[in-house]
């Protein structure tokens, strides 16, 4: 032990008190925490900065090109990619470019409209079974367990099947005529993608609500004689938002898959303006002689699920850390 | 005695991608044979990261960087993960904090009990059957046969204990430790618990390490105390020196937090104000100055060393130094004279 | 176990019930019957075809009768191709299918595992990174998008291997199609193993079992491994679902004479009794196998028995 040390060192050390533990923090919001998370996922930044870009594209682009979707233009059949056709042209001379900038239209809007169908559907089916609870619960989610054992694109064929015709007469019949534009294939593509796979949804928000309802702000809400439906929209289901907007997030990319895939098997959409998998399926008869015809849409549909997955797994890393696998 | 076991100057750290944590900073600690030794200290002092450098057993990023583990006149450190290997569950055996989730969920107890027998005892099923049966028995564990082809979730938790402690047992190790056996049950079980190894170690004449942060579980069990903070000891001794006679400031704080039985509503459980320090960055000082009611201008310029109270008595801690001024301990309080 | 059995048993016949209900009156439910044609066919004919088929019936007996002829195992003829019932055509095409399904499984499970494992165990290190990197493509490439890659790049440019795989007699036309089927689902695996593994080797059973003085080895494949793959076995529903429903494509696009290829058609023609024939066959071929995976799940992880039974 060091004897030189100097006798004054022994003074004992004045202390204010209460200093020790201040933690100087400024207080975030959960929507500025999960944004900083958020931006710092670099996969996910890039993954939000492809689908902006796309979605941008998709709709400004048709605004300045200078060709349509459906123009064809003589003497420029099968060309290869160029600076007039940046991704060529098809064998009836229309510009493959302009085509899957609307086929983005199309998918991207099947993507958005299934989702948000599937969103709606699924927060009351979940909501409903969650908040009553008890028996309504039970049925409720042995009806889901049943969904989840059966191959469910199955029944988005057999639905599209059942719903065709009728679907068909309200365009000609109903106000519905004034859509006419969309194509009422198109419309029944929304809606049987919309029917089908809100079973996932369902159960997330469900799995949320019974966790949240017993929680005190609800008792509260209770006490001060909210009723049942108020309670689910005003308080329950902001309060499950995070899993719900990653759910949701990462079911546009499925549904964007689901279309393109029927699509491809020749049961998708046949509107004038194609799908990416119209496009990517109508390619592919001529692969052999004109690959880059598949290779655009077909890439278009990788960076479009791509992004979106990023994205999806940055929200969920973002939103709900205990979600973080 | 023979000294079994012989820590000297210890140093492991995490090398996270924050920097180096130097969880434990040159930890000295002498075990003799049939002795019982408790290591006592809060969370992330490094008493558990001194159990697993024994066993060669620190997980990444962290490393034993510096220090001897002689076990038995041989440097453990200096082993190959063969060797080691060897030794764990065989010389050393380890009991874990958490029955709950130490057992494997998709094995059978059986199995699991068998599995040291077979590996360092090379011996055939109905055998370590045989053994595993009897140990079961001797941790008192009813209808051991039955037991035996259960999974561990069939268990409670001091049942679950209770196998950790015979599987532990089960190749008659010359050292167990014990890293916070009982932290994770009911009080009464705690009590059954550590009778039991009470009862177990006078007959096995095993040595026992037992961590905790509870200085009330060690006086059963343990002949003598080392307190860690902030990876470093600050005292040690027997447990009446550490019960009658503490020296440091630390411990003063460690007993004061200990309910007793005969406590008047005035007296009160004195936590120890603030945090452990960052062990990112170690203060140059004494690591307990920042929390220290006595703390002088000399602590937080030098660590003390280890001044020697009596015999094995020893606490690190500058108001030993006979230039500081006294401070006396009771249970009551601690005043200045 | 026997409970839980009889528990599961008699939700999948409740599935299965609900199912046939389901699809039935759904396909039931399009206006104008199955014979409704762009150009309208004879009302004689369309009477004639109705009698025969006794779409003339009430629906509720329609119903009965429909599972009176699924308790024989018969699904009636199919309403495009005459003298051919679902039955055959399902007997013709299933089997191609199942072939391709059961290899592609065995190359899911058998390359997606380790994958997961070894990526798991790699943490951080190229093997790592290279795996996720191809199992983040995997689970983000559609399957007739790598199918067609792999056409133009093996099939028409390096013609490494057959482009038609026609009936799947020789091993090599297996290649392509499996490696396309599997793409998504082996990803899949390899990333939840990979998760799982990374999850299992933190927790305490596995310090337990180094604290034995078990060599590593044994350490990972008894200890980590058994624990690892359990979430692989609740995915084997879904994968069995993704695999069938996933031949669609693969087989157009191989020219493979599966159940698929039927199917697809029939969906095209509108062949009601078939597509509801298929439908109702691979749905309770789904219900079965989930099914089965439940059992093997009890089997894996001792865990479930405890929690069903004090459910049910």
């Amino acid at each position: 032990m060091d004897t030189n040390i100097d006798r004054a060192l022994f003074e004992p050390v004045e202390r204010k008190s209460g200093t020790e533990d201040e933690i100087v923090r400024p207080s975030v919001t959960y929507w500025q925490d999960a944004w900083r998370r958020l931006r710092r996922n670099k996969p996910a930044m890039i993954g939000l900065t492809v689908i902006i870009i796309i979605i941008l594209s998709a709709i400004f682009v048709p605004l300045f090109w200078p060709y349509d979707y459906s123009t064809q233009i003589r003497g420029h059949e099968n060309l290869g990619p160029s600076w007039e056709h940046p991704f060529g042209t098809d064998s009836l001379g229309r510009d493959l470019f302009i085509r899957v900038v609307y086929g983005a239209r199309i998918s991207l809007s099947i993507g958005l409209v299934a989702s948000i169908i599937n969103l709606t559907i699924g927060v009351l089916y979940g909501g409903i079974a969650g908040y009553i609870g008890g028996r309504v619960d039970n049925i409720m989610m042995r009806i889901v367990d049943i969904l989840y054992g059966v191959p469910l694109l199955l029944y988005v064929i057999l639905l599209q099947v059942v719903l065709e015709k009728p679907i068909e007469q309200a365009f000609e019949t109903t106000f519905l005529r004034a859509l006419k534009g969309i194509g009422s294939d198109l419309i029944l593509i929304y809606i049987v993608l919309g029917l089908v796979y809100w079973v996932n949804m369902a159960r997330i928000v469900r799995g949320q609500v019974l966790s949240l309802k017993n929680q005190e702000f609800v008792l509260a809400a209770k006490a001060q004689g909210a009723s049942g439906w108020r309670i689910i929209l005003k308080h329950l289901i902001p309060n499950t938002i995070g899993p719900i907007i990653v759910t949701v997030t990462l079911a546009i990319p499925s549904a964007i898959f689901t279309e393109a895939f029927l699509s491809f098997i020749g049961i998708g959409v046949s509107a004038p303006m194609a799908s990416w998998g119209t496009l990517a399926s109508d390619a592919y008869r001529g692969l052999r002689s004109y690959p880059y015809l598949l290779f655009f849409p077909a890439a278009c549909i990788c960076i479009t699920m791509i992004a979106f997955n990023l994205l999806g797994d940055g929200l969920r890393d973002a939103l709900d850390p205990h979600m973080r696998k | 005695m023979d000294k079994l076991l012989e820590i000297r100057d210890l140093h492991t750290s995490f090398f996270t991608h924050v920097g180096e944590v130097k969880a434990v900073r040159g930890v000295n600690i002498d075990l003799y044979q049939g002795e019982a030794i408790g290591i006592v200290g809060e969370s992330g002092c490094g008493k558990s990261v001194t159990s697993l450098s024994i066993m060669g057993l620190v997980p990444s990023p962290g490393k034993v960087i510096k220090g001897e583990i002689y076990f038995n006149g041989e440097d453990l450190l200096k082993k190959s993960e063969k060797e080691m290997q060897k030794i764990r569950g065989n010389k050393i055996a380890m009991i874990f904090q958490d029955p709950m989730t130490s057992l494997n969920p998709v094995y059978t107890i059986g199995d699991q009990l068998m599995e040291p027998l077979r590996t360092h005892k090379n011996m055939d099923k109905n055998a370590a059957r045989e053994k595993a049966i009897g140990l079961l028995k001797e941790v008192r564990i009813p209808d051991p046969e039955r037991r035996l082809k259960q999974y561990p979730h069939e268990f409670s938790g001091g049942m679950r204990q209770r196998v950790m402690i015979a599987m532990a047992l089960s190749c008659q190790p010359e050292l167990i430790i014990a890293d916070e056996p009982t932290t994770a049950l009911d009080v009464t079980i705690q009590a059954q618990i550590l009778e039991l190894m009470k009862e177990l170690k006078e007959k096995f004449n095993t040595s026992i390490m037992l961590i905790t942060h509870d200085l009330g579980i060690v006086a059963d069990l343990c002949s003598r105390i080392v307190v860690m903070y902030a990876g470093i000891i600050v005292e040690e001794g027997s447990v009446r020196d550490i019960f009658y006679n503490p020296k440091h400031p630390y411990t003063w704080g460690l007993l004061k937090s200990i309910p007793k039985v005969n406590m008047t509503s005035k007296e009160r459980l004195v936590p120890i104000e603030g945090q452990p320090p960052d062990l990112l960055k170690p203060p140059e000082g004494c690591p307990f100055m920042p929390r220290c009611r006595y703390a002088m201008r000399i602590c937080e310029q030098q660590c003390p060393g280890l001044y020697s109270v009596s015999g094995r008595h020893k606490a690190a801690c500058w108001l030993l130094d006979p230039r500081a001024p006294a401070v006396e301990w009771d249970r009551e309080g601690v005043s200045f004279k | 176990m026997g409970r839980y059995i009889i528990h599961r048993v008699i939700s999948m016949v409740l599935t299965i019930f609900f199912i046939v209900t389901i699809t039935f009156f759904l396909m039931h439910a399009i206006p104008g019957g199955p014979f409704t044609r762009e150009k309208p066919l004879p009302e004689a004919i369309i009477k004639a075809l109705n009698e025969k088929y006794k779409l003339d019936d009430p629906v509720w007996k329609q119903y009965l009768d429909y599972w009176k002829d699924l308790f024989r195992g018969d699904l009636g003829p199919s309403f495009q191709l005459k003298h051919r019932s679902v039955n055959e055509l399902i007997s013709l095409g299933f089997p191609i299918t199942a072939r391709l399904g059961l290899v592609s499984i065995i190359f899911t499970l058998l390359l997606g595992v380790p994958m997961g494992i070894i990526s798991a165990l790699r943490q951080g290190k190229w093997e790592d990174y290279t795996t996720m990197f191809l199992a983040t493509l995997g689970v983000t490439i559609p399957s007739f998008v790598l199918a067609t890659v792999l056409i133009y790049l093996f099939g028409v440019v390096w013609k490494v291997f057959p482009v038609m795989s026609s009936k799947l007699t020789r091993p090599i036309e297996y290649v392509m199609p499996v490696v396309a089927l599997s793409g998504y689902s082996l990803s899949f695996i390899a990333r939840l193993v990979r998760s799982s593994m990374l999850d299992v080797i933190k927790q305490d059973y596995i310090r337990t079992a180094r604290a034995k003085g078990l060599s590593e080895l044994k350490v990972i494949y008894k200890h980590a491994l058994k624990n690892a793959v359990i979430p692989v076995v609740t995915y084997l529903g879904p994968l069995a679902a993704g695999l069938l429903t996933g031949s669609f494509v693969i087989e157009k696009l191989f020219s493979i004479p599966g159940m698929g290829g039927y199917f697809v058609n029939s969906v095209s023609n509108r062949d009601y009794t078939m597509i509801m024939g298929s439908t109702i066959f691979y749905s309770v071929l789904l219900v079965i196998m989930n099914f089965i995976v439940d059992i093997v799940y009890v089997l894996v992880d001792p865990r479930i028995k405890l929690v069903n039974v004090k459910e049910g």
